[in-house]
């Protein structure tokens, strides 16, 4: 049973977290890293092609920490509502 | 914590996996078996701070592992560690300070596939401040009874399920009111920063602003602050050195004074609720801390280096285990 709670890798959540449109403030220092390490990857290399393998690399170390993030996972949920808000 | 060499070969007869810290003489006495180990003859211990070359820090790794595997890595080896994690694991690492790995891990840990994925946790190795440059920090496989001053020790650790290895930091130091600044290259060393659009000696920089060199400079990693220690400055030569290296793109500030590292240190670990399984700290907060024979609540090895992820300067790491069996339920269920 797949019980994720995160959105789906093809969320445009990812592509704003990785970079940095969306802020997402946590304690974890692997997000803090991942997400800080993504930014400046993405600023020297912003292609598509690079856009995808951070998002994909995100989205990896998500899985892995997510039964730790509760608060990470809350704040997503916010940013994904955000988006979706804006839209309508 | 703190044992002597009997009580460290009793330890190991017995079977469980340990981590080991001290001289090279101290483990040059044990027997092979279930162990790695790196040399610093510095450790916080209950005691307080310690310096002994005949005393070694045990660690022991959760007795309900599933898997323990141990792997050495040659530089050139360092970008497929995490590939080599297993499932829900963590992975300790120690590394020969000054050692190729040491400079290769340093500068290209970030950009490992996977290595944000799970906690890699661990330190540098290091020597007596006195025999610095006539001994070698070395890492030890009880294992295979390897000694090596080039090569990385790795033990990667599988956790049951329901239980989650998480990593911390404990930084003393905060940004100060100063300028921001960034290095136009990666490394070890720079002779140019960039402050307001203007590139300047860094080196003179420092020496205007009065810099106190045992103060790091810091940067913001989305919330998590990570420091880069000095290691010299020469303004006749605009060469600055620092022990991990600066990148470009980031952003760095001097830190502020830390006028009671004791008390910065206790009142840091209070914030890090939990207890640790494993922790270490920097020989430069040892130093210049003046901790000898004082209690932090820091309990661990003294390294030349801390891994949390990446090499951290200044710092203390801490790994905690978590039970996240209940949480998991209560979400998958609706009842949290």
């Amino acid at each position: 049973m797949d019980d994720t709670m995160l959105p789906a890798i093809t969320s445009s959540v990812w592509a704003d977290l990785v970079t940095g449109a969306k802020e997402l403030k946590s304690t974890n220092i692997a997000i803090n890293l991942l997400l800080f390490n993504s930014k400046l990857r993405y600023k020297k290399d912003p292609s598509p092609s690079n856009l995808n393998t951070l998002i994909l690399h995100a989205y990896e170390v998500f899985k892995k920490q997510e039964p730790i993030l509760d608060e990470e996972l809350k704040q997503i949920s916010s940013l994904q509502c955000e988006f979706v808000g804006k839209r309508a | 914590m703190l044992h002597s060499i009997t009580e460290v070969r009793d330890k190991i007869a017995s079977g469980a996996h340990l981590l080991l810290a001290g001289s090279e003489q101290a483990l040059r006495q044990l027997p092979k078996g279930n162990w790695i180990g790196g040399t610093t003859t510095y450790f916080m211990a209950q005691r307080g701070g310690v310096c002994s070359d005949s005393e070694i820090f045990v660690t022991e790794v959760p007795a309900d592992a599933i898997e323990v595997r141990v792997t050495e890595y040659a530089a050139q080896d360092l970008p497929s560690l995490c590939k080599d994690a297993l499932s829900n694991a963590l992975t300790f690492i120690i590394i020969p300070g000054g050692s190729p790995a040491h400079l290769t891990y340093a500068q290209d840990a970030p950009t490992y596939e996977g290595i944000f994925e799970r906690p890699v946790v661990g330190w540098v190795a290091g020597v007596h401040l006195s025999r610095i440059g006539k001994e070698f920090p070395k890492v030890f496989s009880g294992m295979s009874g390897t000694i090596s001053a080039e090569r990385a020790v790795v033990m990667h650790v599988a956790l049951p399920q329901g239980k989650f290895a998480e990593l911390e930091i404990v930084n003393v130091f905060k940004p100060g009111s100063g300028d921001c600044f960034s290095f136009p290259s990666s490394g070890f060393s720079a002779q140019e920063c960039l402050i307001k659009g203007k590139l300047i000696s860094f080196a003179r920089y420092l020496t205007e602003i009065k810099h106190d060199c045992r103060l790091p400079l810091t940067a913001d990693y989305n919330g998590s602050l990570i420091n880069v220690s000095l290691q010299s400055v020469d303004a006749d030569t605009d060469a600055v050195k620092f022990y991990a290296p600066v990148f470009p793109g980031v952003e760095y500030r001097v830190a502020q004074p830390v006028l009671d590292y004791v008390t910065a240190f206790k009142s840091a670990i209070y914030r890090h609720r939990g207890t640790e399984v494993f922790s270490c700290g920097c020989i430069l907060n040892y130093l210049y801390g003046d901790l000898e024979g004082k209690q932090t609540g820091l309990i661990g090895p003294v390294t030349f280096g801390e891994i949390a992820h990446q090499l951290l300067n200044q710092t203390a790491v801490r790994l905690v285990i978590r039970d996240v069996m209940a949480k998991r339920s209560a979400r998958v269920y609706g009842n949290g």
